[in-house]
């Protein structure tokens, strides 16, 4: 049940991420567009990887305040201009992306002195020693 | 800026967690072989990247950082 509960509470909060993340790049787009200006050609007047608009662009990542600040001055706009439209949180999680990517590989159980401190998925703590995390860095919980 | 667009490669989660360094040149081609590769060389040595037989991946650490939503453009 509780499974069930936060499992739905990370759905809508992936979901609020989502529509924030997509009108801000729908924001930025449109700026850019208005100018026209290629992703290139902005990644150039921001000094900014083209890499870095497309994934802002397509609503794959957020930008942090610096380069906010950096691509409303880039397209000639208050940075208001770019946040326009844009839902609140209520509050904020891990990424609804980490679920889908497989880990790097495991090299078994971490051990610090007779503690094992994370268990990869899949793999049992050694009877006896205390585990204190297990899977995604102890999410599984002992 | 080379390790910038290189990392953020790398945690994208519509690819394989694994790349080679072709594929990386033919996601940012505008930076060419060399740049890709000196900060791919940069990041595995800061150990934000490492390296699995022929392949590089984003470290766990940066995947922990990034899956704890730590990592903005």
């Amino acid at each position: 049940m509780a499974s069930r509960e936060r499992n739905t509470g990370q759905q809508a909060y992936a979901a609020e991420r989502d529509r924030i993340l997509r009108r801000f790049g729908v924001n930025v787009r449109a700026e850019r567009t208005g100018w026209g200006l290629s992703q290139e050609s902005l990644a150039r007047v921001a000094r900014l990887h083209r890499t870095e608009i497309s994934l802002v662009e397509r609503a794959r990542r957020g930008p942090n305040l610096l380069t906010l600040l950096i691509l409303a001055h880039a397209l000639r706009v208050e940075p208001a201009a770019l946040l326009r439209g844009l839902p609140v949180p209520l509050e904020r999680r891990p990424s609804p992306y980490a679920a889908r990517r497989r880990t790097a590989p495991d090299r078994g159980p971490l051990r610090l002195g007779g503690t094992i401190l994370y268990v990869p998925d899949g793999e049992h703590a050694d009877a006896g020693a205390g585990a204190v995390g297990q899977g995604r860095g102890g999410e599984g919980g002992a | 800026m080379e390790e910038r667009a290189v990392i953020l490669q790398l945690l994208r989660d519509d690819h394989d967690e694994r790349w080679t360094l072709a594929e990386l040149v033919s996601e940012i081609p505008d930076l060419g072989r060399r740049a890709v590769r000196d900060g791919l060389a940069r990041l595995v040595a800061e150990g934000v990247a490492v390296t699995l037989d022929e392949c590089v991946l984003a470290s766990r650490c940066a995947r922990r950082f990034d899956d704890l939503d730590l990592i903005g453009l």
